[in-house]
């Protein structure tokens, strides 16, 4: 699937959180989407997901608006995982990742082969299937993070737009969780994933878009993360390596004011 | 603060002079001093004796200035005599008592006895004794001409008020459906003086006759619209059903004569009514 | 989280068939019990023969429409409880907690004691129906977006208390010198004495909101995870908000229309069922309709049994077991936060 926005604009109040933006996304590409907070990512990521309807510009998916395409189509093909992992009731672990084959499925009629199949399959590639009887609510936080990107994953979508899946994460499922992003990239969806580990970003993204004050300030691959946009973007200078041919970036302090104070 | 004048005070002690300025804070008092005083000296009557559909002399209340049963109410009009009932407020009462304005209580009679001394006594309060004479006797007159053959059986009625009230045993209406010819099944029923039935107790009694208390009254309400049951209309087709307006009985005043002989005509009726099953 | 949360799911098939077995059981209690002594066979008997007899008569219209009414009535309440807890996502949402109740009754007490429901018999049920839905609008206004519980309640409150107000002002302005005595009906509830033409007008509007009600299980279910994970897995909010809305405005308001408003069966069936269906806001839509059912003729009947006259209003025996329970949800809700 590809997934062309332009012009994109989206005000709230006086503020514009999209102050006119294009990008281009494509299946099969792991997309880190990167910024300062407030740069605008998780409106991004909304717009495209169809949660948002920007003030001006458009969003299209393979050629067609997300009016043509239709509720449900769009619900197929377009997976979100929103940011703050809750659910209301207290729903068992593979419940919570049912829910994920709704779009696929016709309203009253049972789980088909394909749905059980596709469960299990989530279930797996997020490693809670040990959890799948436990009640959402008694999970720690990294476990139902990784429960509720299983039932994003249940979906089946072309494109997975995941906002922060790993920030509630301790290191070992960080960069589990990222892996299985890249499999699943790797099996011909596009994931665009918001992120804060700028070291995560750039060791297992394909590509990053840097946005800043809801415009792009860079995108192209992790070199593209110079630090000419770091000081631009985040405000910060960082320090930066590499270990077995992967780099690694660390933010190490402000970057000095272009008034030079 | 209310000061009795001199001559209204002098008025209620002596007892020989009538009383020119009456005030009704009650209904059935209205009724019975319309009845019985001249004309102009009953000053306020109650809001509710105004109400034909509740109230026996609707027309002549509606001519005079209405009250709502308050003691400042009363006291506007400097009365030499002030009536008040069961249901007037303990406290208007008392404040009446305690400014020294001349207070008369009627009740509410459930024997035909009591009916008669309610009369009297009124009649005597207002200096009309020999009105209140003529009054009964005209009610006694009434009640006479409807003969009742005691070696027929009575006939078995039951009567249905609003929100499904009836009448108990030992009330006024009790003693009027005898005076009818008519046993009240209610009666027999282990209940109360005045309870709510419900309607299939009422409907598996058996009775002959089924007295509605209603008028066709405009105003809509639950309580009237108790008595549009489906299971009414049809316990109307097995036996005969006759309305008999509350305001006829509820005060226990002469009125009670029509109340008789409206139930004594139905009876008739319903025994001329062929038997269904 | 609770032992309770673990829940004792069984499955769903058999659930709603017990359910019913029970339904048609209480129904069956509230035939045969009542004031009078009735050969409750014989009376069928009569009435499918078509003799008229007296004992057919009781049944088919006195016995028959309360017990028909307490089932359907029932089965609204407790399926609008299920309904608004799952679009609010907030187990203390009942129609008569969070004021929808108390809207339909004033609707329906502007409509009856004006004079309309004399002109056009369907007007009264309409009445409910439309202060039911303008009850629900404000709330939602107030507490839409998912609120706390705090918001909720209040909302509630200030709900409840201007509509009681209004129907007490609309009962006092009314001609009849009978109509302020009967707040109690339209506050507490009753189904003594109702007859079949209040079941058949009272009917089709709730059917269509059992409907509209009923096929939202699915959005409740992606209601779960919050707005956006539902519409991004294709539900459209608004047009659900909408369809709850109405649906729970009719099957409310058509009963209060006919019944008066009785509260706390929308609290407690959903809050009774919730375990056996793994807390899935779709899934108990209809057992929890099923259990209102079973609740309310069980209410109904025990009212009848109790030796208290004149008759309890059905709304007390149903407050007096949902009140505690409302405090013990409140008090765990706290404790848990």
């Amino acid at each position: 699937m590809r997934i062309a926005a332009r012009g994109l604009v989206v005000r709230f109040g006086a503020r514009a959180a999209l102050a006119g933006l294009d990008c281009n996304l494509v299946s099969g590409e792991l997309v880190g989407l990167v910024g300062p907070n407030g740069a605008g990512k998780s409106t991004l990521l909304r717009v495209l997901a169809g949660l948002q309807r920007p003030d001006a510009g458009e969003a299209r998916y393979d050629g067609r608006s997300a009016a043509e395409l239709g509720r449900a189509a769009l619900a197929r093909r377009v997976a979100y995982l929103a940011q703050s992992g809750l659910s209301h009731w207290p729903l068992r672990v593979d419940h919570v990742v049912a829910l994920g084959r709704l779009p696929h499925r016709r309203p009253f009629s049972p789980p088909s082969a394909a749905d059980c199949a596709a469960i299990e399959a989530a279930l797996a590639a997020a490693e809670v299937e040990a959890l799948r009887a436990r009640p959402i609510g008694t999970l720690s936080g990294g476990e139902r993070a990784r429960a509720l990107l299983a039932r994003a994953l249940a979906v089946e979508a072309d494109m997975l737009l995941a906002d922060e899946p790993v920030a509630s994460l301790d290191p070992l499922h960080q960069l589990r969780a990222m892996t299985l992003l890249r499999a699943v990239v790797r099996k011909g969806a596009g994931v665009v994933a918001v992120l804060h580990d700028l070291t995560l970003a750039t060791r297992f993204c394909d590509r990053l878009i840097v946005l800043a004050e809801g415009r792009i300030v860079a995108d192209g691959p992790p070199a593209a993360l110079t630090d000419a946009v770091l000081a631009e973007a985040y405000g910060v200078v960082a320090v930066r390596g590499e270990r077995d041919g992967e780099p690694f970036v660390v933010p190490w302090r402000a970057a000095p004011r272009r008034d030079g104070s | 603060m209310f000061s009795p004048t001199a001559s209204s005070r002098a008025a209620a002690a002596d007892g020989a002079a009538k009383p020119q300025r009456v005030v009704s804070l009650n209904l059935c008092a209205d009724e019975l001093a319309l009845r019985l005083a001249d004309p102009g000296v009953v000053k306020s009557v109650t809001w509710l004796a105004q109400d034909p559909r509740n109230a026996n002399l609707a027309e002549e209340a509606a001519a005079l200035p209405a009250n709502d049963g308050h003691a400042e109410e009363a006291l506007a009009y400097d009365p030499d005599l002030v009536l008040v009932g069961p249901f007037t407020d303990p406290a208007s009462i008392a404040l009446l008592r305690q400014v020294g304005a001349p207070v008369v209580e009627v009740g509410a009679p459930q024997t035909l006895d009591g009916v008669r001394r309610q009369i009297r006594d009124l009649a005597a309060a207002l200096g009309e004794p020999r009105r209140g004479e003529a009054l009964i006797a005209n009610m006694e007159a009434r009640l006479a001409r409807v003969a009742v053959d005691p070696s027929r059986s009575r006939l078995k009625a039951v009567v249905l008020r609003p929100n499904g009230f009836t009448v108990g045993p030992g009330s006024l209406v009790d003693e009027i459906l005898t005076r009818a010819g008519l046993d009240n099944l209610a009666a027999r029923l282990d209940i109360a003086a005045d309870e709510q039935v419900p309607l299939e107790v009422v409907a598996l009694l058996g009775a002959d006759l089924l007295i509605l208390d209603r008028d066709g009254s405009a105003a809509p309400s639950l309580a009237d619209a108790a008595l549009d049951h489906p299971a009414i209309a049809a316990l109307a087709r097995r036996m005969t059903v006759t309305s008999l307006p509350a305001r006829l009985w509820t005060c226990g005043g002469p009125e009670i004569a029509e109340a008789v002989e409206r139930l004594a005509a139905a009876a008739t009726a319903a025994r001329a009514r062929p038997a269904t099953q | 989280m609770s032992a309770r949360a673990q829940g004792v799911e069984v499955g769903y098939a058999p659930l709603v068939a017990a359910l019913a077995a029970l339904t048609l059981v209480a129904a069956l209690a509230s035939l045969t019990v009542g004031y009078a002594r009735l050969d409750v066979a014989a009376a069928l008997a009569d009435a499918f023969a078509g003799r008229s007899t007296v004992a057919a008569l009781v049944f088919e219209q006195i016995r028959l429409p309360r017990a028909a009414l307490g089932a359907m009535v029932g089965f609204s309440l407790g399926l609008a409880g299920a309904a608004l807890q799952g679009l609010l996502r907030n187990p203390l949402a009942d129609p008569g907690v969070i004021g929808v109740s108390g809207g339909a009754a004033f609707g329906a007490v502007a409509v009856f004691y004006s004079g309309l429901a004399g002109v056009f018999a369907l007007a009264m049920p309409l009445g409910g129906v439309a202060g039911a839905i303008v009850a629900a609008l404000l709330l939602y206004g107030l507490a839409g977006r998912g609120a706390g519980t705090m918001t909720l309640i209040l909302a509630g409150v200030t709900i409840n208390s201007f509509a009681g107000a209004l129907t007490a002002l609309a009962l006092n302005l009314s001609p009849n010198p009978y109509a302020a005595y009967e707040i109690m009906f339209w506050l507490m509830g009753s189904l003594a004495d109702r007859s079949l033409p209040q079941l058949w007008l009272a009917a089709p509007l709730t059917v269509v909101g059992w409907a509209l009600l009923l096929s939202s299980a699915p959005a409740l279910d992606a209601l779960s995870l919050g707005e956006d994970t539902a519409a991004s897995l294709g539900f459209d909010l608004g047009r659900l908000r909408a369809q709850l809305v109405a649906g729970a405005a009719l099957a409310v308001g058509a009963a209060v229309a006919v019944t008066g408003a009785i509260g706390f069966v929308g609290l407690v069936a959903p809050h009774l069922l919730r375990p056996f269906v793994g807390h899935r806001p779709g899934r108990l839509l209809l057992v929890s309709g099923l259990a209102g059912a079973i609740v309310l003729l069980a209410a109904d009947v025990a009212v009848r049994l109790i030796p208290v006259h004149p008759e309890l209003k059905l709304g007390v025996a149903t407050a007096l077991i949902g009140a505690p329970l409302l405090y013990g949800l409140i008090d765990r809700m706290r404790k848990e936060a």
